[in-house]
């Protein structure tokens, strides 16, 4: 039996096996130790989806027939609406992505059947279960779940002697995730996560392609957006030229991460070919800011354990973009030291999963020496967000009644865990109880920002009951932080269990500004004359 | 004697179910139960000529005669909701419109602490319930066309329990040992006469503050709210005619509901301010002004002025539609400055704030501005003002609503370009 797992990556993605000693080993597909995680609609007449690289290849002449980094889609109700007429949704480009991977590695390891897929740490319920069905999709039964960086500590210490605190620094193409954990040995304890979607290796990219985009303006007086008419990023998607431009760059990033400069030539231009170079020192200009929103994520991943930089023993890297001078230069600023070596960035998060594999089938399923070497291994993870649900609350001294977030299990529980929490009805003769269930990254004490993932209705109760009946919520999250929640009417009995996706409505109003963020500020530009009219009450005359 | 004794009318519970108002006869001997504690009864018939012959000294008559009209003040245990509420009742009995033959007449109550006041009508007792409040006062008046259960032009031998006000809905003037004079006309709602009154003094004992000493308070309270909305209004350096009206607006209210006796006073109080106000602004001492009008708001330590002009700033800052950085900055300097609770402020401002544009950020300091970054934090203030900002829109990027996930990378890139500034 094959223990297989998969890392599910924004723009490439792995698999990993573990073999007959207990050892993971990336397993290849078409030749190479990864595939682009891309798909390619063709023709309905000219066979079906392409997977890979090829996919890929296709983006700089037909990129309205590819889809890619469609990971950070996962769990929305997104559709790409491809040139032929084909129609896929996140799950469906990752169940393509997925099927070629087992297909690929069945040719190696005979039929699979169960596999682990790494998601990144952020990803909320929803990402999860989406990531599950994209895999049952694929014909797969998902045995596991496990987060990207404990997949990476998980692969290193059971390679390599790690002891301490250890943070590890992921960064993909499309997320940037910091997880702190206890290691000694191969016994792993997760202390904390902050992930990230919106930070990647392609925002490098995207920051080369504007560089490039400014030069294009200088050379030929406009920008190349303008010249090629490009007003949404939607339009940019669909531009063979912009397309081909975010390749060049990718490669460009590449050769800067080896090279003081880069030679980027660029001939898709409606003006004529431009011919000029990048140097590091204008890419790590441009990158400055999603540097320093890379420190800002570690400097709360350690406040949140009241933890400082001299705390942490080992800094471990995952993810291509950490191979970026600017990024490592950030850790070594930070950390004074050199961030670990051994494990390949890249491939570190498909061989944990492997071991995770191992680690989450029945006992007897495993060779004897991969029990033996599985046995020392332990892995402790924690809740990568906030549980809770929304009640009213009332204040006297405004005479107000407004929702409020009560967080049930906080975030960075150690899993599993169950907590309980006694809730009391409002009213007298109160048929129903509403029943939600919300999840946050931050304490968000504010019911508009926060996901509210389930919500349902406990009742009809029994008539004319009194006010203030308790009614108990019991949330929990599973080792693979799967939520179950269970609401119980104590006096009568009557219990609710929701599932995830269990929703009757969600709250929609959305305030665009929230006061507190701001703090104190002075008025820098209060005039020196300041016009002021005389103002006087009048007195009331109506009497 | 208990011959009307199933008169008992209707019970209505009113607005917050905190009022009374019953009919009830009940025989002299006490069956209906309730305590006594005072009673003073001035009696008076009056021929129906002039209006004015109200205001002039009554002759009294004894509570025993058949034709007078009498009045009992009483307070008397009772439940409403199942919470104990101690209720102030007035109870009439007399044959007073027998010889008049009305067929209209109108009962008015009020109330007035009589102890030590300087005038004769003595300071009157407000009342929270709208209904039972005159009409361009707050003070307490009940009104109450002649019940139909009692028989006009013949009246009743019995105690009539006329109405029931709960006392922690009044207001007093003073606290201690009071003297509340409580006053009864009846009139002739066809022309207007008086037809018969009745005073009966109430001794109490009024806890807590009275609304004297409490006055005091809240005029000095909202001089200082007025001038802290001018400190708003003067931010962009011009105070328009939209901020006048809404500043002025709130002063003549503030006075007008005042009663009419201690208008005056309040008047000249809110006007003085907004004069030093004025005086201050053109003399540029604006944040001196700010500063002063919240340590006035501070030290008066009732949470009901601070959120009173914290609303009031609200609504100056909104009248232009826009709310503009350095605008916004200061109204959360003054809401930190006056201590006030971070979600009512957020409930208030959102709520006032609703329609408002926000005006973006163009460069570096308005950003700063806008973060709440200011000249005076260290680099290590900074770094952790930061970050938790940072922490809060990290969040909201897995939100389900895709305009809350724009926002929010907007404030990320915002933050982030903050710290490459301050930190490097």
């Amino acid at each position: 039996m094959a223990f297989i797992g998969i890392h599910l990556g924004d723009s490439r993605s792995f698999i990993a096996k573990l073999d007959d000693r207990g050892h993971p080993a990336i397993v290849s597909v078409d030749g190479e130790r990864f595939m682009a995680s891309c798909v390619y609609a063709p023709k309905a007449d000219e066979g079906s989806l392409i997977v890979g690289s090829l996919a890929r290849s296709s983006l700089d002449h037909e990129p309205e027939s590819v889809v890619q980094h469609f990971q950070g889609d996962m769990g929305t109700d997104k559709t790409y609406r491809l040139r032929h007429g084909m129609e896929l949704n996140p799950v469906s480009a990752s169940a393509a992505v997925i099927r070629k991977l087992t297909q690929e590695a069945s040719k190696e390891l005979g039929p699979i059947h169960e596999v682990v897929i790494t998601v990144p740490t952020y990803f909320a319920e929803r990402q999860r279960k989406a990531t599950i069905e994209a895999g049952t999709q694929a014909g797969l039964k998902v045995i596991g779940i496990v987060n990207e960086p404990t997949a990476a500590i998980l692969a290193y210490a059971t390679q390599k002697t790690v002891r301490g605190m250890v943070l590890i620094y992921s960064f993909g193409s499309g997320r940037f995730d910091v997880t702190i954990a206890k290691v000694n040995g191969s016994e792993i304890e997760c202390l904390t996560s902050e992930g990230d979607s919106e930070l990647g290796g392609m925002d490098f990219d995207q920051k080369i392609a504007e560089i490039i985009d400014q030069k294009y303006a200088e050379r030929f007086g406009s920008t190349l957006r303008d010249a090629l008419g490009l007003t949404s990023e939607e339009d940019e998607r669909k531009s063979p030229a912009w397309q081909s431009l975010l390749l060049e760059a990718e490669k460009c990033k590449k050769t800067l991460s080896k090279m003081p400069t880069a030679p980027f030539n660029f001939y898709e231009g409606p003006d004529g070919p431009l011919k000029t170079q990048v140097t590091r020192q204008e890419f790590e200009r441009a990158i400055s800011s999603l540097i320093a929103q890379t420190e800002m994520r570690v400097e709360t991943a350690l406040d949140s354990l009241n933890l400082s930089h001299d705390d942490i023993d080992e800094v471990l890297l995952v993810g291509g973009s950490s191979r970026v001078p600017a990024v490592k230069e950030s850790l070594r600023r930070q950390f004074g030291k050199e961030p670990l070596e051994g494990v390949n960035p890249d491939e570190a998060v498909a061989l944990g999963a492997a071991i995770y594999a191992g680690l989450q089938t029945d006992k007897g399923n495993l060779k004897p020496k991969q029990r033996e070497k599985l046995s020392k291994v332990s892995v402790v993870d924690v809740a990568n967000h906030n549980l809770g649900t929304i009640s009213v609350h009332q204040d006297e001294e405004l005479g107000s009644e407004d929702l409020r977030l009560s967080i049930i299990i906080p975030k960075n529980t150690p899993l599993p865990c169950s907590k309980t929490k006694t809730f009391y009805t409002m009213y007298e003769g109160q048929k129903f109880f509403r029943c939600r269930v919300t999840q946050s990254a931050d304490e968000e004490d504010d019911p508009d920002f926060v996901t509210i993932i389930m919500d349902g209705e406990l009742g009809p109760f029994p008539p004319g009951r009194a006010a203030q009946q308790p009614i108990e919520m019991t949330f929990s999250y599973d080792l693979d932080q799967t939520i179950h929640v269970r609401f119980r009417d104590v006096n009568s009995g009557m219990v609710l269990t929701l599932t995830p996706g269990d929703k009757q409505g969600s709250i929609t109003r959305v305030p665009d500004f929230r006061i507190e963020e701001m703090e104190e500020g002075r008025s820098k530009n209060t005039p020196k004359e300041i016009f002021v009219p005389d103002i006087r009450l009048e007195y009331p005359t109506d009497l | 004697m208990a011959n009307n004794s199933d008169n008992s009318g209707c019970l209505i519970a009113a607005g917050v179910g905190a009022i009374l108002f019953s009919f009830t006869l009940f025989s002299d001997n006490g069956g209906a139960g309730l305590v006594v504690l005072v009673i003073a009864i001035v009696l008076i018939v009056m021929g129906a000529r002039g209006s004015g012959s109200g205001e002039s000294t009554p002759p009294a008559i004894p509570s025993s005669s058949p034709l007078g009209l009498q009045l009992m003040v009483s307070t008397t245990a009772d439940r409403i909701e199942n919470q104990p509420v101690k209720m102030l009742e007035f109870h009439i009995k007399g044959m007073f419109s027998a010889h008049h033959r009305i067929a209209r007449p109108r009962f008015e109550f009020r109330m007035a602490d009589v102890t030590d006041s300087l005038s004769a009508a003595g300071d009157p007792v407000l009342c929270v319930i709208d209904d039972l409040q005159d009409d361009d006062s707050t003070e307490f008046r009940f009104k109450q066309n002649f019940p139909d259960a009692l028989n006009a032009g013949s009246g009743s031998m019995e105690w009539v329990r006329f109405v029931g006000v709960p006392v922690e809905l009044l207001g007093f003037p003073q606290t201690g040992n009071r003297q509340i004079k409580v006053s009864l006309k009846v009139t002739d709602l066809a022309n207007g006469q008086l037809i018969a009154a009745a005073n009966a003094i109430w001794s109490t004992r009024v806890e807590g503050v009275g609304y004297l000493g409490m006055e005091e308070e809240e005029s000095e309270a909202q001089a200082a709210s007025l001038q802290l909305a001018m400190c708003i209004a003067a931010a962009d350096g011009n105070v328009d005619d939209d901020e006048v009206a809404v500043i002025k607006n709130w002063g003549d209210k503030s006075v007008k509901a005042l009663p009419e006796a201690r208008r005056m006073s309040r008047h000249e109080a809110l006007n003085d301010a907004l004069s030093e106000a004025t005086r201050e602004i053109r003399a540029s001492r604006l944040f001196q002004l700010e500063a002063d009008a919240i340590e006035v708001l501070k030290n008066k330590g009732e949470p009901r002025f601070l959120y009173d002009a914290y609303e009031l700033c609200l609504n100056v800052l909104k009248t232009d539609g826009e709310a503009h950085p350095q605008e916004m900055a200061q109204l959360t300097r003054i809401s930190r400055k006056l201590g006030l609770d971070e979600t009512k402020v957020r409930i208030l401002t959102d709520r006032h704030l609703a329609d408002v544009e926000f005006k973006p950020v163009g460069d570096a300091s308005e950003d700063d501005q806008i973060l709440g970054v200011t000249d005076d934090m260290s680099k290590e203030e900074i770094r952790k003002h930061l970050n938790k900002l940072n922490k809060k829109h990290q969040a909201r990027l897995q939100h389900d609503n895709p305009e809350v996930r724009k926002k929010s990378k907007e404030w990320i890139d915002r933050i982030s370009k903050a710290r490459v500034r301050h930190i490097g």
